[in-house]
């Protein structure tokens, strides 16, 4: 799920930032270290900052995570690997000791979490929360925001469950059981009509950076707030390509969403 | 039950760690860098203490995780989360063989085998490193992986188990089934991928460190004729000489074809390695005395006085092997052996270092009996070979999956004719020639012979029977059991009949068997091997036929009635005395088994 306050909205209204139907893509992770207030032994703060899904942070009780960077312009904060939604916790976050949402996301699931804002300058940012619960990765940093929508013809991440399925049936024809077993969220994202320039600037750094660590997607904040999805780069690169219209270039990424548990 | 299920599985891995701290007394390790507290890294070896361990789990990358590290308070004793590095699971089950006597396969059948791959990942020791705030940086850009580490620091892997998990979401992992196995080689392949292979551990017993005796390099110290008892010899190991192999208190060394007994040696003068043995006994287990030369080269024996058959197999188990005894049910096995087959008091002498694979083997050809490594259970298990009145359960073609059945057949492994060669003439002399044998007795089916229009033959040489009723009722065991074509079935069933366990006698209903008249033939089939194909959904079960020539029952109470008056149900289950034509009432007697 992906959440904003509303001067957001009015940001993107007067064109400060780019229309909130376009992609917002968290891949920095600017934290450069985490403490906090309650820790089960063996699940640390520290956990937060590693991009891996099989590690958590695990308070056990109410309690607040503390993520320091150096000082800089951030607007996002992207969480995965939890279960907030399945244990009924409320999440309060803050940079700079200032909330950023108008309201405190109470996630009814455990899919990723994005939550963009107003771009503010800080070096802290501090997630609380009402109850025990798990938390497995924190991004902070600014987002890539697209200044063109994705493709329209795409799968909703929270749609995209691959399950395998083995299904029992006797010689006389009784059905015995059935086992499923899951394997990931794939989709493909795409993107097209981005000036080179750009794309140079913008585009180029991203994917860069997905050679080696997962990112938070929202594919269209506005029209479907629940399509966010942690996400794992393809095993090859991703080239942009021009359109051969102008000099619009185009690219798109075979993607991996992290399932979660619940999923 | 559910009727759909989302499947786990996981892999764990158990690795003995030290208890003790770097440096710090007993450990005299000095000048780094820092152990990890396993074996291939430690500087310290006299006082490595495997008192902790680590158990290492993994799960397949899409696996539902959920958090399970754990922690003792010492730190001796860890389990890590599920790391999702798992890519594949394969495993081929135990396959047992009946009576040990089909060709081509040892005693102990096929013994089971795991095979995993793995994906490999960049790993920063967040686990199980007491000194990883001492260690040097690592340079990003050239991080180890996780089983590059694993391989370098542990070279030798055969004190680890491998643990298979199947379960379901939902279950703590002590609900889940589990499958254990020797860990036999970790491989890395270039920091992409691994893979692992175990073993389940019957298949030590076969290893080239598992000899009983052990090989014991001692000489004769000085001429002797054949009635000296006072006896010296040289020895560099003192253990070769005070070591037990049997269950007496006397002791037993060859030298050429003489055993002689002695109850210890002592060094003549510390350091010189020459011992004196005390309580000498020329002649020992009807051996012959002799004249011996200096220099002779002398061979610890094994003996076992009388005694029944498990504690001689549980011994060299437990002591001649690297198997962990604690794989070994003992108080089932007594059971087995005293409930089943307590006529097996045996004895015998082995004169030389022999594999403790071939000796239990010749054990449970021997004494009506077999031992299997159940997965499942971790167990070492132990069953009796006789018939069964009544079957464990039973299956249809509403239970049998529709992923094929098949029906074989191996005219090969038929013993029409068993003889049974007991009471060795020399304690040293060979296993497999008459010459050396003074008794023998053998069990015919000569009606399977002649139906079969062929007469197979089984020659048994044992050091370990010692009386005519023994042998009689292994070699019949043997032939009732094998003097007919040996039929094998293949079919699948769902994980809803998990209780299917090897060894158990089913009762199959299928359309693959038929009468001569072309009806259906619902028969005893014997689960030899147990295969969870697909964990959590398909179970492959290969089954022998179980068949015996003859009518049997069991013991019936005082108040039972008569045959005349005995329903169909007491007819089946009891046992009634036949005339002396050996029929009852004009039907087969009853055999006693």
């Amino acid at each position: 799920m992906i959440y904003w306050p509303n001067t957001l909205n009015a940001q993107a209204n007067q064109g400060v930032v780019p229309s909130l139907k376009h992609s917002r893509i968290l891949y920095q992770s600017l934290a450069s270290n985490a403490t906090a207030t309650a820790e089960t032994d063996g699940y640390p703060a520290a956990n937060v900052l590693k991009p891996d899904t099989y590690s958590w942070w695990i308070p056990g009780e109410a309690a607040t995570i503390t993520l320091t960077l150096p000082s800089q312009s951030i607007n996002c904060i992207g969480i995965a690997a939890h279960n907030l939604g399945s244990s009924g916790v409320t999440a309060t976050l803050s940079v700079g000791g200032v909330n950023v949402l108008d309201d405190d996301p109470s996630p009814s699931d455990d899919m990723p979490i994005m939550a963009v804002f107003p771009a503010v300058t800080a070096d802290t940012v501090t997630i609380a929360v009402d109850g025990a619960c798990r938390i497995g990765v924190v991004y902070v940093g600014r987002t890539l925001d697209m200044i063109q929508p994705a493709y329209n013809e795409h799968t909703p991440v929270s749609f995209a469950a691959r399950t395998s399925y083995l299904s029992g049936e006797s010689v006389s024809g009784q059905w015995l059981g059935r086992t499923v077993e899951r394997v990931n969220r794939p989709f493909t994202a795409g993107w097209s009509h981005l000036p080179e320039n750009w794309t140079y600037a913008h585009v180029v750094p991203f994917l860069r950076s997905i050679r080696t660590a997962p990112f938070f997607l929202a594919q269209r904040p506005s029209g479907y707030p629940r399509d966010v999805a942690y996400v794992m780069g393809p095993n090859e690169d991703v080239i942009p390509a021009r359109m051969g219209v102008r000099d619009y270039m185009e690219f798109s990424i075979e993607c991996t969403g992290h399932a979660e548990a619940s999923a | 039950m559910t009727f759909t299920r989302e499947r786990i599985q996981l892999l764990e891995i158990v690795q003995p760690r030290c208890d003790l701290r770097y440096g710090v007394s007993p450990c005299t390790a000095s000048g780094g860098p820092n152990c990890y507290n396993c074996i291939g890294t430690c500087q310290d070896l006299a006082n490595f203490a495997s008192n902790g361990e680590i158990r290492w789990r993994f799960c397949k990358p899409n696996a539902h995780i959920e958090p399970y590290y754990s922690a003792s308070v010492d730190g001796n004793t860890i389990a890590t989360d599920w790391i999702p590095i798992l890519s594949s699971v394969s495993t081929s089950a135990s396959k047992i063989n009946i009576s040990g006597a089909r060709k081509g396969e040892s005693p102990f059948g096929v013994t089971a085998s795991l095979s995993a791959g793995f994906i490999d990942v960049p790993w920063d020791d967040r686990v199980g490193d007491y000194y990883r705030g001492t260690r040097p940086a690592i340079d990003p850009d050239d991080k180890p992986t996780f089983w590059q580490l694993f391989v370098a620091r542990n070279p030798y892997v055969g004190d680890m188990r491998a643990i298979v998990y199947d379960g379901y979401v939902g279950q703590t992992m002590a609900e889940m089934t589990r499958r254990e196995y020797v860990l036999t080689a970790i491989t890395s392949n270039d920091g992409q991928s691994a893979s692992l292979d175990g073993v389940d551990p019957l298949q030590s017993l076969g290893d080239d460190d598992a000899y009983f005796p052990r090989t014991t390099p001692i000489q004769l110290y000085g001429d002797i004729n054949s009635t000296t008892t006072s006896v010296q010899v040289y020895c560099v190991n003192p253990d070769d000489l005070s070591d037990v192999f049997g269950n007496t208190a006397r002791k037993y060394i060859r030298i050429n074809d003489e055993i002689i007994g002695y109850s210890s040696a002592t060094e003549t003068a510390p350091g010189t390695g020459i011992y004196t043995l005390s309580g000498v006994v020329r002649d020992a287990l009807e051996s012959t005395a002799d004249s011996h030369s200096d220099e002779t080269a002398m061979q610890r024996v094994g003996h076992y006085a009388r005694t029944m058959f498990y504690n001689i197999e549980h011994d060299l188990i437990a002591n001649h092997s690297r198997v962990d005894a604690s794989y070994v049910p003992f108080a089932d096995w007594q059971a087995v052996g005293d409930e089943e087959l307590a006529y097996y008091q045996i004895e015998g002498t082995v004169h030389e270092p022999t594999k403790v694979g071939d000796l239990i083997g010749e054990i449970v050809q021997q004494c009506e009996h077999y031992i299997f490594w159940n997965e499942r259970a971790r167990e070492i298990q132990m069953a009796a070979i006789k018939p069964v009145v009544a079957p464990d359960g039973s299956i249809t073609e509403n239970d049998i999956m529709n992923t094929g059945q098949t029906l074989d057949h191996d005219p090969d492994s038929i013993y029409t004719r068993v003889f049974l060669y007991y009471r060795r003439n020399s304690p040293t002399g060979n296993l497999d020639g008459l010459a050396n044998f003074s008794r023998m007795t053998g069990f015919i089916d000569g009606d399977a012979a002649q139906e079969l229009g062929t007469r197979q033959e089984l020659s048994i040489f044992s050091r370990w029977i010692r009386t005519s009723t023994q042998a009689l009722l292994s070699a019949a065991s043997i032939t009732l059991r094998y003097s007919r074509v040996q039929r094998y079935m293949n079919l699948s069933i769902h994980v809803k009949d998990d209780w299917v366990e090897p060894s158990d006698v089913i009762s199959v209903d299928t359309k693959l068997m038929r009468t001569s008249e072309g009806v259906r033939d619902v028969r005893n089939w014997q689960v030899i091997q147990r295969e969870d194909k697909e964990p959590q959904f398909r179970i492959d079960l290969k089954l022998q036929e179980f068949a015996y020539r003859g009518r049997y029952g069991n013991w019936m109470a005082d108040d039972s009635p008569d045959y005349v008056d005995a329903t169909d149900a007491e007819r089946a289950e009891g046992c009634f005395w036949a005339d002396n034509d050996g029929l009852i009432d004009g039907e087969e007697g009853y055999r006693w088994q």
